[in-house]
């Protein structure tokens, strides 16, 4: 068989007019072409979604009928405790309030919030991301971060196309995000892991931190807003150079499995 | 219409992988359903019938990935090439057992190059726009153990649906690549 057989020609030009492809598609130059593909994939990909979700939740319903008995009796306990904390929560909203008409403070805002609709997610398992469907004409921009339920971050913009964005969850290792231990007021820099663990580093030698301390954005830097859930501490240890801390941070949401999140667009 | 189907079949795939295995599969678990698809391909129709399906199967991935766009493609055309230089898979076919070993084997080698390829990519991407954490791989995980069997048992199924239903839908086998004799 000789080298200039016609399927090794075939090959090379293909690789050929791909490198070219790849060298065009660095420093985001690739971006109006994906931009059009998921955009024109996006109602499939959505569909799809929602269709796979309902299917997910059918069988682990199956799979958790047994345990549905003992843990509908944990969240009888837990909703009365929570009523009760509800009810002093609101009697400090009330003072806080008060004392903030006192000090002449302004009340403080709200995000904005855009919510979208998780149409894709990583497809290799390296990266950890997801796609979202609201893009450049609903007005997100690179670098917002994106919630779930009340203030739990997951991830941050980092693509935005016509009709969809990517958001880099905080699970992923390229995902870097400014933060603090919520008791203790320790800071230190979130990264991600390969899988779903997340680590928060830099943390100096004299802070204190506990396993099971809340962690949350510290504001530093002013890309993020500060007290956005991040997760709890799980077990603390030093760095390599033993100049620091680390500590192993539980994510708050379930990033295996997202459906709708929230793009702060304003804060 | 042959045409057709090979369409159906890849932007299915492709689909499959972006949208709905996330929801049964933790992540760095998921199969590679598009992987699946091209070693299929390559030993059904072989390399040169399947090149161009190979790179839209590639495109498509490199779409929704994070990767630089033609990376995917890269790796898939390149796998398939090297694919067809074994042409002792195709000869092994009616040997049910030892044919299901080698396409095993042709998996597991077939999806670490093709992550060595992204892994490679996202090294670039981020040696060029300088960023500070680059992508990790871990070859040695259980995830990643769990993500090869996976992708082995989908292309044992994708085979087998598309054998099936190729001779089905075409009413005629889709020809087989069989090795050419000097």
């Amino acid at each position: 068989m000789t080298f200039f057989s016609r399927k090794n020609i075939k090959f090379l030009s293909i690789v050929f007019a791909l490198l070219i492809l790849i060298s065009v598609s660095f420093r985001g130059a690739d971006n109006p072409l994906k931009g059009f593909v998921l955009g024109a994939s996006s109602p499939f990909l959505k569909t799809f979604r929602i269709f796979s979700g309902g299917t997910a939740d059918f069988f682990n319903f199956l799979g958790s009928i047994g345990d549905l008995k003992s843990e509908n009796e944990k969240l009888i306990q837990k909703n009365q405790g929570l009523l009760a904390e509800n009810a002093r929560f609101k009697d400090i909203e009330k003072e806080n309030g008060v004392l903030r008409k006192e000090f002449g403070l302004a009340p403080k805002n709200k995000f904005d919030i855009e919510a979208s609709f998780v149409i894709a997610q990583d497809p290799q398992g390296l990266g950890n991301y997801i796609i979202v469907d609201k893009g450049n004409d609903k007005g997100i921009r690179t670098g917002m971060p994106a919630i779930v339920s009340d203030g739990i971050l997951i991830g941050r913009v980092t693509d935005v196309y016509a009709n969809t964005a990517k958001i880099t969850l905080i699970t992923d290792s390229a995902s870097a995000i400014n933060a603090e231990a919520q008791n203790s007021g320790a800071k230190g820099i979130v990264n991600g892991e390969y899988g779903l663990g997340i680590k928060m580093n830099m943390i100096s030698q004299a802070q204190e931190i506990k396993e099971g301390d809340a962690v949350i954005t510290s504001g530093l830097g002013g890309e993020m807003p500060r007290g956005l859930v991040i997760g709890k501490i799980s077990r603390i240890d030093q760095s390599k150079d033993k100049l620091f801390q680390e500590a192993s941070v539980l994510p708050e949401a379930d990033l295996s499995d997202l459906r709708i999140v929230f793009l702060v667009t304003k804060f | 219409m042959k045409n057709f189907i090979l369409f159906i079949f890849c932007v299915t795939a492709v689909f499959f992988q972006l949208s709905i295995e996330g929801s049964f599969f933790s992540s760095g678990r998921i199969p590679d359903l598009a992987l699946a698809l091209v070693i299929t391909l390559v030993i059904s129709i072989g390399f040169e019938k399947s090149a161009g399906w190979l790179v839209f199967t590639g495109l498509l991935i490199d779409a929704g990935s994070g990767t630089i766009f033609g990376t995917a493609a890269l790796a898939y055309v390149f796998i398939g090439w090297a694919i067809s230089h074994l042409a002792a898979v195709a000869d092994i076919r009616f040997r049910k057992i030892l044919f299901a070993a080698s396409l095993g084997a042709i998996t597991v080698f077939s999806e670490i190059t093709k992550d060595l390829f992204f892994w490679a990519s996202f090294r670039l991407k981020g040696y060029y726009l300088h960023q500070l954490f680059g992508m990790r791989m871990n070859f040695f995980s259980l995830d990643y153990f769990l993500k090869i069997i996976y992708t082995v048992l989908a292309v044992y199924f994708i085979y087998y649906v598309f054998r099936r239903s190729s001779r089905k839908l075409l009413q005629e086998p889709i020809k087989l690549a069989r090795r050419k004799r000097f």
